[in-house]
């Protein structure tokens, strides 16, 4: 029995990347009260750098040689709540370590937990064998299940002998929650939406804010969702990539600052009726050649970027993270190479400045989105945010 | 057959009414088969389903750093659970989640920190008998709906029951085994998902059952996982150095060996330590009733001290033992897989337990 539904992968693939790419047209007469949809933007085009690393190419995730990332969103319908129907606002965004066989050939990677009020699957491997083997997804909490049955269709497909080796991958899932605009209750992702969001992973500039797993998602009481930075770093002669894709859920509004400005206090009101958010879904990829245990210490550095946007980490989050190195594959099919641990406070700098980044990408590229029973959550207003840095002396 | 009826006991300790993990109060196990086949999921319930939503602690003992579980973040963080466990096939792993969530929903549609969630799902290599891709496309999550529904106090169903269906142990035949322990005013049972071990690493209550017996299948899967439960009102890290004692006793029966993949032991309490009502008051923390219906608020609870604690690791060790054997004793052939010959050694085990008490 095949668990593949009728549902065309097209179709929802052609939502995704429309999702993705423009603001939500179906609502546009239903936000006329809100402040006026305007083009969203990245950070950087506002005037506001963090930090003094350069980024990479696209300042994404995927200026990581081979990461590659795709997201599948689906929304649909408007109004009350009707468990099963609606409005559904969520999706899938998947992060590949690189485009070969990935099952057969992991990469070195490692996690740590800052808050463990999450789901995160498949670290079994990843801390037993220090490799990671597998897709890895970003989606909702109801969600974590669909996806997870998904992408091991994808893996077994691939792989029939999975479970023959001595690695035995399994997919690695992560989720927010994002109920107050979306029927989570009623489970609308499908193990094939995960399997779209994979296919759809390409190389090159990443969609942001409301797209994939990110689409219901809000931080400091802002709309938000999927954000990315990269830095190069240098290290001796030679130069790394980091690079940081966040699915951002937390924060209350007086915490957000940017780049050091306590925004959040200047910009006091558009904040949704009720409702908190927590948690905070990051996985950082870098090509410089980290063993694992390095890897676990690159990870630790994330809450730093995370708390330089403001936030604290609390008891309902779910802060999960992982990072993996795409220097080697296997790891010991080749003599192992390691970056000597006198480089790894630049990879720490680098790794803090591109999650800050990441962070406030996700707030400035995402739209205000209206969701089930009308809930609304206001985008980021550029025009003040700009005001407010200006005000401050921080534009460049 | 159990291992005591062949007048065969492990350790010293006396075991509960079942001799099993129920015997720990307001514990229940469901099975459910898949399609009919040696194919299966073992469902463990810390609380009656009447009982809204309760937190209870939980521990982890992990023979090599990692295994496959779900609901790990809380597990580790907050040293706390409030779902069923699953033992499941690991293809099955995402639609048992799926079951666990629809479930909880059902229960609690916040699914905040309550009843559905996390989801505590266990993967287990069952590809001995039945291969990756027939379990992802057989299994449903209607199986799990019936796990939990059948799932009882009082006697443990063992063997081939559940997902005891698909697994080897030793090279031949495993599956789930249950024992308990009496350790003063507590109880702790085990539960164990028998997979792996070599024929000859076999050992019963320190006999070497293994090097007499034949060699059984030579290859196969090496993950186990086990359960232990307590009424003794256990704190995280007490759960988690209790679960390694498990691992003891995993170790002596030889089915934690030098070629265990992924070994997991989770140890938790039905001792809910955490006040009933949402109280925010300062107060000292009284057990919880099994039952919700009969709360009865009595003495504050007292921790468990060392002594008391290593009364219990010895329960621990004993049952984990004794549950693997329950286990390899009460399965059935099936395919390749044959059960464990009997031969002459309960008479040498016996002998051997006279001589060396």
């Amino acid at each position: 029995m095949s668990r593949r539904s009728d549902i065309g992968r097209r179709a929802f693939l052609g939502l995704g990347l429309g999702a993705a790419a423009l603001p939500l047209l179906g609502y546009a007469g239903r936000l006329g009260a809100a402040p006026v949809v305007k083009k969203r933007v990245r950070l950087r085009e506002l005037g506001i750098a963090i930090g003094k690393l350069e980024t990479g190419a696209h300042n994404a995730i995927t200026d990581v040689e081979g990461v590659r990332v795709g997201h599948l969103t689906l929304i649909k319908g408007e109004g009350p709540l009707v468990v099963g129907e609606g409005p559904v606002r969520t999706g899938v965004t998947a992060i590949l370590p690189h485009g070969g066989d990935l099952t057969r050939e992991p990469v070195f990677a490692a996690d740590f937990t800052l808050n463990g009020n999450g789901e995160l699957t498949g670290m079994g491997p990843v801390r037993r064998t220090g490799l990671l083997g597998a897709p890895l997804l970003f989606t909702n909490t109801s969600s974590v299940g669909a996806a997870y049955d998904g992408a091991l269709g994808w893996m077994l497909e691939r792989n029939p002998d999975l479970f023959a080796g001595s690695l035995q991958p399994e997919p690695v899932v992560g989720e927010t929650w994002g109920a107050f605009l979306h029927d989570t209750t009623g489970r609308h992702v499908k193990p094939e939406h995960a399997v779209a969001a994979i296919d759809a992973a390409a190389s090159g500039p990443v969609a942001e804010g409301c797209v994939g797993g990110g689409t219901p998602m809000r931080a400091y009481s802002f709309k938000a969702g999927i954000g990315t930075a990269s830095r190069r770093v240098p290290c001796g002669e030679r130069t790394y990539a980091v690079g940081v894709l966040v699915q951002a859920n937390f924060g209350r509004r007086p915490q957000l600052l940017v780049d050091g400005v306590p925004v959040g206090r200047e910009i006091p009101d558009l904040t949704p009726e009720r409702g908190k958010t927590k948690s905070m879904l990051v996985a950082v990829a870098t090509d410089a050649p980290l063993l694992p245990v390095q890897l676990q210490r690159l990870c630790k550095r994330v809450p730093l970027g995370m708390a330089r946007t403001g936030a604290i980490s609390t008891q309902g989050s779910g802060d999960l993270i992982l990072a993996f190195s795409t220097a080697q594959k296997m790891g010991l099919a080749k003599p192992l190479a390691m970056l000597p641990n006198r480089y790894i406070s630049a990879m720490y700098q680098g790794v803090v400045e591109a999650t800050e980044e990441a962070i406030l990408n996700s707030l400035t590229m995402a739209e205000t989105m209206v969701g089930r029973d009308g809930n609304t959550i206001h985008a980021l207003p550029l025009d003040r945010l700009v005001e407010v840095m200006r005000v401050y002396g921080r534009l460049k | 057959m159990r291992l005591r009826d062949l007048g065969i006991g492990i350790g010293s300790l006396e075991p509960g009414v079942h001799n099993a993990i129920t015997d720990v109060a307001g514990i229940s196990v469901g099975h459910a088969q898949i399609a009919g086949r040696d194919a299966g999921v073992t469902a463990v319930v810390p609380y009656p389903t009447e009982v809204a939503e309760r937190e209870l602690f939980i521990g982890r003992w992990s023979a090599d750093g990692g295994d496959n579980m779900t609901g790990l973040g809380v597990a580790e963080d907050f040293g706390t659970f409030s779902t069923p466990i699953l033992l499941v096939p690991a293809p099955a792993v995402g639609r048992t989640y799926e079951a666990l969530i629809a479930y909880g929903l059902d229960r609690d549609t916040g699914l905040s920190t309550d009843a559905g969630w996390p989801p505590i799902v266990v993967g287990l290599d069952d590809t001995r008998a039945n291969s990756a891709a027939w379990t992802y496309g057989a299994f449903e999550q209607e199986h799990v709906a019936k796990a939990l529904a059948q799932a009882t106090s009082g006697a443990v169903a063992e063997g081939n029951a559940g997902i005891g269906g698909g697994l080897q142990a030793f090279g031949y035949k495993g599956g789930v085994g249950t024992a308990s322990r009496r350790v003063g005013q507590y109880t702790v049972g085990a539960l164990v998902a028998a997979n792996g071990g070599a024929t000859g690493d076999l050992s019963v209550d320190r006999y070497p059952v293994g090097v007499q017996l034949p060699a059984g299948r030579g290859e196969g899967p090496q993950d186990f996982a086990a359960i232990l439960a307590t009424d003794a009102p256990l704190m995280p890290r007490q759960l988690e150095r209790l679960a390694s004692r498990g691992g003891v006793g995993l170790a002596r029966v030889g089915l934690w060996g030098p070629l265990t993949r992924t070994g997991l032991v989770l140890a938790f309490s039905t001792r809910g330590m955490f006040p009933d009502g949402g109280s925010e008051a300062f107060e000292p923390i009284r057990p919880q009733a099994a039952d919700s219906s009969s709360i009865e608020v009595s003495e504050p609870m007292r921790p468990v001290g060392e002594e008391a604690l290593f009364a219990l690791f010895a329960g621990a060790a004993e049952a984990a033992e004794e549950a693997v054997l329950n286990a390899l004793l009460q399965a059935t052939a099936t395919g390749a897989m044959k059960i464990l010959p009997q031969g002459a050694w309960p008479e040498a085990v016996r002998a051997f337990q006279k001589r060396a008490p």
